[in-house]
């Protein structure tokens, strides 16, 4: 199996707006290490590890795998194109930004910006709208009409790069971060240290309602599940209650939408084991899969984030210091048997 | 790189990182790609570099022709106590291209990465979510984790680029790449001198490659007063908007359809004599060219035309989108075409060119 960095950079080198899961290649991942692997209809996976003692309870660890991005909306001329978006992807990033357009095949396109001498004083510092911009093929509208339909996503163009201190930047860490982390740190756990059978959820349409993982809870109803994902890395000018630090591991998040109990095991497992954890407040909900989990599908569930910055931009920043940090705390978690209890029990 | 030629070349040029004041590089790799060549190459204090292509004689006219070898960039101006770094850009770079965009820095160990920063989208006010960043309000994020592990790699003063990769799209049409503007006219001497090396021209050719073209039209007024030129070509890109919803009068000129000839930008008036030779030069030739339709920006002719006594002057520009950003896009026929037009200029008539040396209005 390739080193956690390796492992989140070539998932992050895949593009998966949001409807389009499962259209990124399984060999990206270590599905031999497991016991069972599914698909479903949304465009969920599910990748199941045994535990090795009878009746173990089952634990759901989910992480979504899709990214924002942009949806063509319209074929124009000289091969331009007319897009609405998918998600939320921060309009500060996309004029002349390279991106993918997910067509017959993929095509190198440029995000248009508008050039200085036609814009008024008025409107000199406004931010372009999803509606105005305009997305640079190259191609003959003939061309761009065989190649491309209504409908066809389009993602940023994949940059990756090593900053200092183990920090680096990629498209897609939101949250294919934490998707490594999960199938990383659960396929290498021993069975005979597993209280629970674990199922680790690779959910569908995040970025679009929660859906996908909606879903996945009801489908595979399992006794508690913990939701991974990446939250907003504290800087100055942001308000420090909405952030976690960066370089200081994972978060867990106290909010009234979700399972209590099993949130205040995890900081004492954490505090016992003496690994870093950070704690933010999120009420009345965190915005994530995690609360759609508790209240659709009536499981308990806690969320676990990893801190990064630029968050729907094509250089999202993590720590690889807090990478390893979350996967040793969520391999400390999962094989604790005092995990699940209080409400699940 | 020597071996290389046309856009392979320009791939080369615009993968180097020399923003205005740090052009040391490009100048280095030019020098080398010219080595062997008959020219004679001079570098001036400023750091602009002269390669001389002596003619047969047969005329005393000197023709300039002439790129910038700088692109635009940014310094760093502080470095907060969390390790980002302010900058400012050097050069015009609108605000809307900045944020979220991976940059180059040359530090004091070598080349390192940087991002710029952005508020996450979710925590924007309404009126953040409308609103352009300044460079001012942006910050420059190398994974330094406080000033002093930051000064370990960069100080006030540090200059850095886009980082952006050259990427061929279109059906292999055009091109996209960071210093486009002016890499591609650097690239296109380097064409002309080494594809000609064979031949002698009637004048005297100076190819200049010049500094600070994106802070001051500076570097060139130097090489004008050494080289004190009868004709200077002004090689260029120029920002167009041939994109669709633009109406057709505000597109400045249209990629794939051959340099953009300037009959007056923001610092340039060019001397019509001068202007109608080249597009008549490129129609006699079967060239395409085309006027530059818009009265925007500006480059290194607004030096050279108005430099000694007056030299007549054209700018010729290659049709570029996103002048200015990671992602400067040409069409590739229009790198030949300029090419071609600007050999063809250089071989006109010497008769021909004394009148054109003498500028003036029709």
């Amino acid at each position: 199996m390739l080193s956690l960095k390796d492992f989140i950079l070539s998932l992050c080198s895949v593009s998966t707006v949001s409807g389009t899961e499962l259209l990124a290649d399984d060999s990206l991942f270590p599905s031999d290490l497991f016991d069972k692997v599914e698909k479903d209809d949304i465009g969920n996976r599910y990748f199941y590890k045994y535990s090795a003692r009878d009746n173990a309870p089952l634990l759901m660890i989910d992480a979504h795998f899709d990214e924002v991005g942009l949806v063509v909306s319209e074929i124009l001329e000289n091969g331009f194109l007319r897009v609405v978006t998918s998600g939320q992807p921060d309009m500060r990033a996309l004029p002349a930004a390279p991106l993918i357009v997910h067509g017959k095949e993929d095509i190198f396109a440029v995000a248009a910006s508008t050039p200085p001498h036609l814009r008024s004083i008025n409107s000199e510092n406004k931010l372009i709208t999803p509606e105005e911009l305009l997305i640079d093929t190259g191609l003959t509208k003939e061309r761009a009409r065989e190649l491309i339909r209504v409908g066809d996503r389009i993602s940023y163009a994949k940059s990756q790069g090593n900053l200092l201190n183990g920090k680096f930047y990629a498209q897609g860490l939101d949250n294919k971060s934490t998707v490594a982390i999960a199938l990383y740190t659960v396929s290498n756990l021993e069975k005979e240290l597993m209280p629970y059978n674990v199922c680790v959820v690779l959910s569908a349409k995040e970025e679009g309602g929660c859906v996908g993982a909606r879903l996945a809870a009801k489908r595979i109803s399992p006794d508690a599940a913990i939701v991974l994902d990446v939250g907003f890395g504290a800087s100055p000018d942001i308000d420090s209650k909405k952030c976690i630090a960066v370089d200081s591991g994972a978060a867990i998040s106290y909010s009234s939408a979700l399972d209590r109990p099993m949130t205040q095991n995890i900081v004492r497992i954490a505090n016992k084991r003496g690994l870093q954890l950070q704690t933010i407040v999120e009420n009345p909900a965190p915005g994530t899969n995690a609360e759609y989990i508790q209240f659709a599908a009536g499981v308990p569930a806690v969320l676990l984030s990893l801190p990064l910055y630029n968050m729907h931009t094509p250089v999202e920043v993590i720590s690889m210091d807090d990478a390893e940090s979350m996967s040793e705390l969520l391999s400390a978690i999962i094989t604790d048997n005092s995990l699940i209890g209080g409400n699940a029990k | 790189m020597k071996n290389l030629y046309g856009t392979e070349l320009l791939r080369e040029l615009c993968d180097i990182i020399a923003p205005s004041s740090a052009e040391a590089p490009v100048a280095d790799a030019i020098c080398d790609i010219l080595k062997g060549t008959s020219v004679e190459i001079t570098r001036d204090k400023v750091g602009n570099v002269v390669a001389l292509k002596k003619g047969n004689g047969k005329s005393d006219l000197k023709i300039m022709v002439s790129a910038h070898m700088d692109e635009v960039g940014f310094i760093i101006t502080g470095i907060d106590d969390d390790g980002r770094l302010s900058f400012a850009t050097a050069g015009g770079i609108d605000g809307s291209v900045l944020g979220a965009r991976a940059v180059k820095l040359i530090s004091s160990n070598g080349i390192i990465n940087g991002v710029i920063s952005v508020k996450p989208i979710h925590l924007l006010s309404p009126d953040e979510k409308k609103t352009v960043s300044s460079a001012n309000d942006l910050r420059i994020d190398i994974g330094a984790k406080s000033k002093e592990d930051a000064e370990n790699f960069v100080s006030v003063g540090t200059v850095g680029t886009f980082a952006s990769d050259f990427v061929r799209f279109g059906d292999g049409k055009m091109l996209r790449g960071k210093a486009i503007d002016d890499r591609f006219g650097c690239a296109v001497m380097c064409d002309i001198i080494r594809e000609n090396d064979n031949t002698t021209f009637d004048c005297d050719v100076y190819f200049a490659f010049t500094t600070r073209e994106e802070i001051s039209f500076s570097g060139i007024l130097t090489t004008t007063e050494q080289i004190s030129p009868d004709i200077a070509l002004v090689l260029e890109s120029t920002a167009v908007a041939d994109l669709a919803d633009i109406p057709h009068h505000s597109r400045v000129a249209y990629t794939g359809e051959g340099p953009a000839i300037s009959f007056m930008d923001r610092g340039t008036i060019y001397q019509s004599a001068v202007y109608d030779f080249v597009l008549k030069t490129a129609k006699s030739n079967g060239i395409k060219a085309q006027p530059k339709r818009f009265v925007s920006g500006g480059n290194d002719a607004a030096s050279v035309h108005s430099a000694l006594g007056g030299i007549a002057t054209a700018a010729i520009s290659i049709p570029t989108r996103y002048l200015h950003s990671a992602s400067c896009v040409i069409a590739e026929e229009d790198y030949y075409s300029t090419k071609d037009l600007i050999l063809a200029i250089i071989k006109s008539d010497v008769i021909q060119l004394s009148e054109v040396a003498k500028g003036g209005n029709r």
